[in-house]
């Protein structure tokens, strides 16, 4: 009996260290090995989507995918999406990665995790991924022979689960109805009055702007080339009216007719498309017309301590009629004692006719900087 | 003991009684690691730190295992020590973790450690066993990088090194583009089994030659010894 209790004994010391010390290397190594894998990830977040500088990320309800990655550049540019999925193989589970390009055409294919036989794998993924590099996801055409296996199957299954989320997003599908050859959106703080906005991107080069307008409860989605929009999208508006709309297609905002309120919400959308237009390589950051029919151009002016914000109200033939600061980096009596006389005289002399900062008493930093972006703003109100 | 064999029990592993090469044992991972010189070398830190450990705690511990759940015993704690190895591989050298896979948690199985558990850790002292694990393990170090050395080498025509292992810089030695370096069957499991083939037919013939040799000199010596038998004989 002493020597079986004594046997039972020494395994169970033996089985309590064993379990300690691998439960203190675990608490060592654990948050590095989570480390190394997230580093891994995005190591292949980017290789898909060259020139990605951040990754983040949503849980997916879905029976085969389980997260949906957005991958944009340093100018916080959507280049991608990447859609991760589980799938059963003939080894067993594979973890698949699927990555779209935002039109949602497919970039590439990664089985990042199986335990499929390597010598049937390795021909799979060198063979027959190219063939579905550059398909769009609506649409995908598979090799009917290598999906006889179960490994391709899984690939299959991972992608079709894609179509099914992702080719579900209106903006996608507006943009492959109308043949806009996009590489890329990004969206920009909702500066204007009407529209969130998002500029569509081909190289570096705007081809288009797609614009969500809220209507009530209804979002549209319009689409604005130059001055003609083309298309406008919504389960439950009117459908007579989006006709009408669409019927003066190539028309210039202005003379588009109809008061109904998407009318005329589209109107003023396009009339602010306009002036983003317009404002772009500037130095306003924002710009809305006024009750009285002018325009507030909203500019930052770089002073003697720092950038100044100021709101530059012109009336609608042009004219200077008040400036406001509303950030000041300068002190406070530099500003009193010197920019506002200074502003006072511009205004009452008519700013058009000033060409040098004297009008400030003495050619300060301020002075100078704010002269530029009221020329600027008038220069632009001109070419309205 | 003296020092003398105190070198023999680090040294007899190495080449004499290379686990390897003269006893044959662990012969899945010498075929199945040593496609490059960096996972061989990979391979065999990390036996080299489980066999030289587990010799130890075994022999610490030898007198306080009864007889009948030794082997179960060691087996834990060999597989305590994968498991740790096999953690801290995972977290400070994730690519040799990668390329190792499945290889990590069979050393556990690896006949070499077990077979130096039962043989020699639990009948000696814990300064003997060290020593023991550590040439035993040294040489199965040496094995698979001898494999892994040909193989890569004449499979590619380097050597990489920095891919795996975590070192400082990335490279490769020996660039050589003539097709006498570049037999593609080497880095394929295939050429794990020719070239492992080879090196045991060099090992056997230079076993078979030095027992030729020893009976030589010994036939050598009793022909003498009749001779000077004869000659005394005559003299007599």
């Amino acid at each position: 009996m002493s020597s079986k209790l004594k046997m039972a004994f020494t395994l169970t010391l033996i089985g309590l260290l064993s379990g300690a010390s691998i439960w203190a290397v675990n608490e060592l190594t654990a948050p590095v090995i989570a480390d190394n894998q997230a580093r891994a990830e995005l190591a292949i977040f980017f290789e898909f989507f060259p020139g990605g500088d951040t990754v983040t990320s949503v849980e997916i309800d879905d029976a085969v995918l389980d997260t949906e990655y957005t991958v944009r550049d340093a100018s916080d540019t959507i280049l991608g999406y990447v859609l991760r999925g589980i799938s059963e193989g003939y080894g067993g589970r594979m973890t698949i990665l699927v990555a779209l390009n935002p039109l949602g055409d497919i970039v590439d294919i990664k089985v990042t995790a199986h335990t499929e036989t390597p010598n049937i794998l390795t021909p799979l993924l060198r063979d027959y991924i190219p063939n579905l590099q550059g398909q769009p996801i609506s649409d995908v055409e598979y090799d009917a022979l290598t999906g006889a296996t179960a490994s391709y199957r899984a690939i299959q299954n991972v992608v079709n689960a894609t179509r099914n989320v992702f080719a579900g997003d209106p903006f996608i599908e507006l943009l492959k109805a109308l043949e806009i050859d996009a590489d890329g959106y990004t969206e920009l703080s909702p500066v204007f009055n009407t529209l969130t906005q998002m500029e569509v991107l081909k190289g570096s080069e705007v081809v288009a702007y797609r614009v969500d307008l809220a209507l009530g409860e209804e979002v549209v989605t319009l689409f604005h080339l130059g001055r003609t929009f083309i298309k406008a999208s919504s389960e439950t508006l009117d459908i007579e009216d989006l006709q009408a709309l669409n019927a003066q297609r190539g028309v210039d905002y202005d003379a588009l007719t109809g008061e109904d309120p998407l009318t005329l919400l589209v109107k003023e959308a396009i009339a602010e498309l306009a002036l983003y237009e317009r404002l772009k390589g500037h130095q306003f950051i924002y710009a809305r017309k006024t009750s009285e029919a002018g325009m507030i151009y909203l500019g930052s002016a770089r002073g003697f301590g720092g950038q100044n914000i100021f709101a530059i109200t012109l009336s609608e033939n042009g004219e200077l009629v008040a400036i406001e600061n509303l950030v000041l980096a300068d002190t406070l009596d530099y500003y009193q004692d010197v920019v506002v006389p200074g502003i006072a005289r511009l205004i009452a002399e008519g700013a058009a006719g000033q060409t040098s900062p004297d009008v400030f008493s003495e050619a300060t930093a301020t002075g100078t900087s704010v002269l530029n972006i009221v020329l600027e703003a008038i220069a632009i109100q001109g070419g309205n | 003991m003296n020092d003398v064999s105190k070198l023999q029990d680090f040294t007899k592993g190495i080449i004499k009684e290379n686990p390897v090469f003269v006893a044959l044992l662990g012969m899945c991972p010498a075929l199945a690691v040593t496609s490059t010189v960096e996972t061989a070398i990979g391979m065999g830190i990390l036996v080299v730190f489980v066999l030289t450990l587990s010799n130890v705690i075994i022999s610490l511990v030898r007198k306080l295992i009864p007889d009948e759940v030794r082997i179960p015993a060691y087996i834990v704690i060999i597989a305590t020590f994968v498991t740790i190895v096999r953690m801290l591989t995972q977290a400070y050298a994730p690519a040799l973790y990668e390329s190792l896979g499945i290889f990590i948690p069979l050393i556990v199985v690896n006949c070499i450690i077990l077979g130096r558990a039962t043989s020699f850790a639990s009948k000696n002292n814990v300064g003997r066993s060290f020593l023991d694990g550590a040439g035993m393990a040294l040489g199965f170090t040496l094995a698979l990088f001898t494999i892994g050395f040909i193989r890569e080498f004449f499979g590619t025509g380097g050597i990489s090194y920095g891919v795996y292992l975590p070192l400082a810089t990335e490279g490769k030695l020996l660039n050589i583009t003539s097709p006498l370096f570049n037999i593609g069957i080497l880095t394929g499991p295939a050429g794990g089994f020719i070239i492992l083939g080879i090196l045991l037919a060099t090992f056997k013939q230079f076993d078979l030659n030095k027992q030729a040799k020893l009976k030589a000199l010994k036939k050598a010596e009793a022909l003498s010894k009749a001779a000077q038998n004869k000659t005394l004989g005559g003299l007599a």
